[in-house]
């Protein structure tokens, strides 16, 4: 090869190189998380114990083995709860056409200590399908539960049967450990949470 | 000066009273019946205004599905929220959109759980003397997509 040929084998060469890590970058960009916040390092949660849908003791050890989506609310909320979990039913089932792993489950706490009994709750999840667990449990165990996961709840309670519930409108994710290992923040949308979803679990 | 400002108070009590000059439109309704029997249900709608000037929503109420009151999902600094809206306006030659994550009807029977399949009756009472009626078919909550915006 003359000293003429050497040059463009060059440049094309560099142009190749250029292309494949172009490629490379806009590969990882793509598959980084585009609405969750992923903790560098999962969280423990607390050892709370509170009560299922079905009446039966629950702690969150009981939720190791599976990814979990956790969302707090209360059962006498007609708008942000249901559309909430109609959304995470609707990214579950996206998710389950293709992914690896196993579609989250999903895991409503109804932080109403009062209305949201356990015959309640069963009635309220019941619509969305399989996959959703719900839980309740006293104010201070609900509380101690929000706490360790960074979420807040306050029951303006007044006696009537029509008292307004404060409550974070954040989805979390928890790992197959049982821990904390993401945070979606709203608003939700139902493709960004199947996106996140499927990035998150696969990295994992 | 007192004849100026007599003729600028007029003005402004004109403004704040003008009849509308056109009537209410009600589109895209619908409702979800509740999830629980002691929940409400709740409706969505929106409320489009043809005329030239804006038009205020008085009262909303139901003879067929107990106690109606339009009320607001908000989200501050994370925290979700609902509360009594008591004036809410339909602005001129525009619309108020009632739809999931932000205003929408709160229908409480009481004692009586709304089903779904039932019709719901609505009033919406504006400006002083308007009424609107709008009929509101209660859906079943689903695994299905809502069927307008996510919030």
């Amino acid at each position: 090869m003359n000293a003429r040929n050497v040059l463009p084998a060059i440049l094309i060469v560099a142009a190749l190189a250029g292309a494949a890590l172009l490629y490379a970058g806009l590969e990882r960009r793509a598959a980084q998380p585009l609405a969750a916040t992923v903790l560098p390092e999962a969280r423990a949660l607390p050892a709370v114990e509170l009560v299922d849908s079905a009446g039966q003791p629950f702690t969150p050890a009981s939720l190791r083995g599976d990814w979990t989506l956790v969302f707090f609310g209360f059962a006498n909320c007609p708008d942000i709860c249901p559309i909430t979990l109609q959304q995470l039913a609707a990214a579950r089932r996206e998710l389950g056409a293709d992914a690896d792993a196993a579609p989250p489950q999903i895991l409503f706490v109804g932080v109403d200590a009062r209305r949201d009994t356990p015959e309640v709750l069963a009635s309220f999840i019941r619509p969305f399908g399989p996959g959703v667990r719900a839980v309740t449990g006293s104010p201070a165990e609900l509380q101690a539960l929000a706490s360790g996961l960074g979420l807040y709840f306050r029951v303006h309670d007044d006696g009537s049967e029509t008292y307004n519930v404060e409550h974070s409108s954040a989805v979390l994710l928890l790992n197959p450990d049982g821990k904390l290992q993401a945070i979606f923040s709203a608003p939700h949308s139902v493709a960004d949470l199947a996106a996140d979803l499927s990035v998150i679990m696969s990295a994992s | 000066m007192r004849t100026c400002c007599a003729l600028i108070m007029l003005l402004l009590l004109a403004g704040c009273s003008r009849e509308p000059d056109a009537e209410l439109i009600a589109e895209s309704v619908y409702g979800y019946a509740p999830l629980a029997a002691s929940a409400p249900a709740v409706a969505y709608f929106t409320l489009r205004n043809p005329g030239t000037g804006d038009v205020r929503i008085d009262a909303i109420s139901s003879e067929t599905c107990g106690k109606a009151e339009l009320h607001e999902t908000r989200i501050d600094a994370g925290v979700a929220s609902m509360r009594p809206v008591a004036d809410a306006r339909v602005p001129a030659a525009g619309e108020l959109r009632l739809e999931p994550g932000g205003l929408h009807v709160m229908l409480m029977p009481g004692d009586d759980a709304l089903a779904a399949g039932t019709r719901c009756e609505l009033s919406v009472r504006y400006a002083g003397d308007r009424e609107l009626t709008i009929e509101v078919d209660l859906l079943p909550r689903g695994t299905g997509l809502l069927p307008d915006s996510t919030p």
